[in-house]
């Protein structure tokens, strides 16, 4: 083999193995699964007595307004009001007590039962197969 | 010659006519999107949620709705038992509760939809086995109609919260709730 055909052969493998990582990389770049947010948490608390639509909506205000609370939710006819809030910047207990603070409402902190705690929704379970392995796999890369 | 024309004029009219009437009829009716098509489809956009990502518009436009209706689902004293794991994770220090709920139910909901995006595919449990506690061990009792169904009224919540209502979009959300029930009889195992 001769010193033109290696250099040939050479940079023809380093151009394909650039257009493969490239190839990689845009695929990563445009088809990557949304971000796990593991920061993402949900609190839950419970009104004893029900607060009208009016101060649901105030109630509701008040907790989107606390650091970190990213959405929340009020069931009036349960007078459950749930909440989804950025770990790293706020702590369900802190949510809880300044909310009880600021109303005139008995108002209590969601504790899951034992018995619920490490059942629920399979779909909470990560993908079991070994296609989702694979794909975890392919898109931690 | 005048007098001929004045006779096929209208013959060849009608007949012209005959053939247009049955050329529409013999046209296939358009083929209806499938519904991650009618979603959004398969357009890259920018994600909201996570900087910096896109994300195809269907994809989008469901994982909105799976979140909206968590919230509905979690706020729902009835539903804790399938559900209440979502806040027991804040406790005991698993974060990954929500945003794995998210993103699997999205995955099936992107997948039964009709989307072709590996990204975005589901590889989890059949239906089936799944909902049942004997070979899902996260399952704690298995679901009944009543449950099922109030399950499906909050995704329509949920939908309602994104703008998608019955009153706007019927067809959507009609073909929507359809496509949740045709996993009914796998999840209603009681």
């Amino acid at each position: 083999m001769s010193w033109i055909t290696k250099v040939f052969l050479a940079a023809g493998t380093l151009a394909l193995v650039f257009v493969v990582v490239l190839g990689l990389h845009i695929y990563k770049a445009t088809h990557k699964a949304d971000q796990n947010i593991p920061v993402r948490l949900m609190g839950r608390i419970d009104f004893e007595e029900k607060p009208d639509s009016v101060s649901a909506l105030r109630i509701r205000g008040m907790v989107k307004s606390f650091e970190g609370v990213q959405t929340t939710y009020f069931n009036i006819e349960d007078g459950i009001l749930v909440f989804v809030y950025d770990g790293r910047k706020q702590t369900g207990i802190n949510i809880f007590t300044k909310l009880q603070a600021q109303v005139p409402f008995k108002v209590s902190r969601y504790e899951v039962p034992e018995e619920f705690a490490t059942k629920g929704c399979p779909a909470m379970a990560e993908d079991q197969g070994w296609k989702g392995k694979l794909v975890q796999l392919i898109s931690s890369l | 010659m005048k007098k001929s024309l004045f006779i096929f004029a209208p013959a060849l009219l009608l007949l012209l006519g005959f053939n247009a009437c049955k050329e529409k009829e013999s046209d296939p009716p358009p083929a209806m999107p499938n519904l991650y098509t009618r979603v959004g489809g398969t357009e890259m956009i920018a994600d909201p949620v996570n900087s910096g990502m896109m994300i195809e518009k269907g994809r989008l436009t469901l994982r909105s709705v799976v979140d909206s209706s968590i919230l509905v689902i979690a706020s729902d004293a009835q539903m804790a038992p399938y559900f209440a794991a979502l806040l027991s994770e804040v406790t005991a220090g698993n974060t990954t509760g929500l945003s794995t709920l998210s993103r699997s139910f999205t995955n099936f909901m992107s997948t039964a939809t009709g989307s072709t995006n590996p990204a975005y595919a589901y590889n989890g449990m059949s239906m089936k086995d799944a909902h049942d506690p004997a070979k899902s061990n996260r399952m704690g009792l298995k679901t009944d109609e009543a449950d099922f169904n109030r399950f499906v009224g909050h995704i329509g919540t949920g939908l309602a919260k994104n703008g998608v209502t019955a009153a706007n979009n019927a067809a959507l959300v009609n073909d929507l709730v359809a496509l949740l029930n045709t996993t009914k009889a796998d999840i209603v195992q009681r």
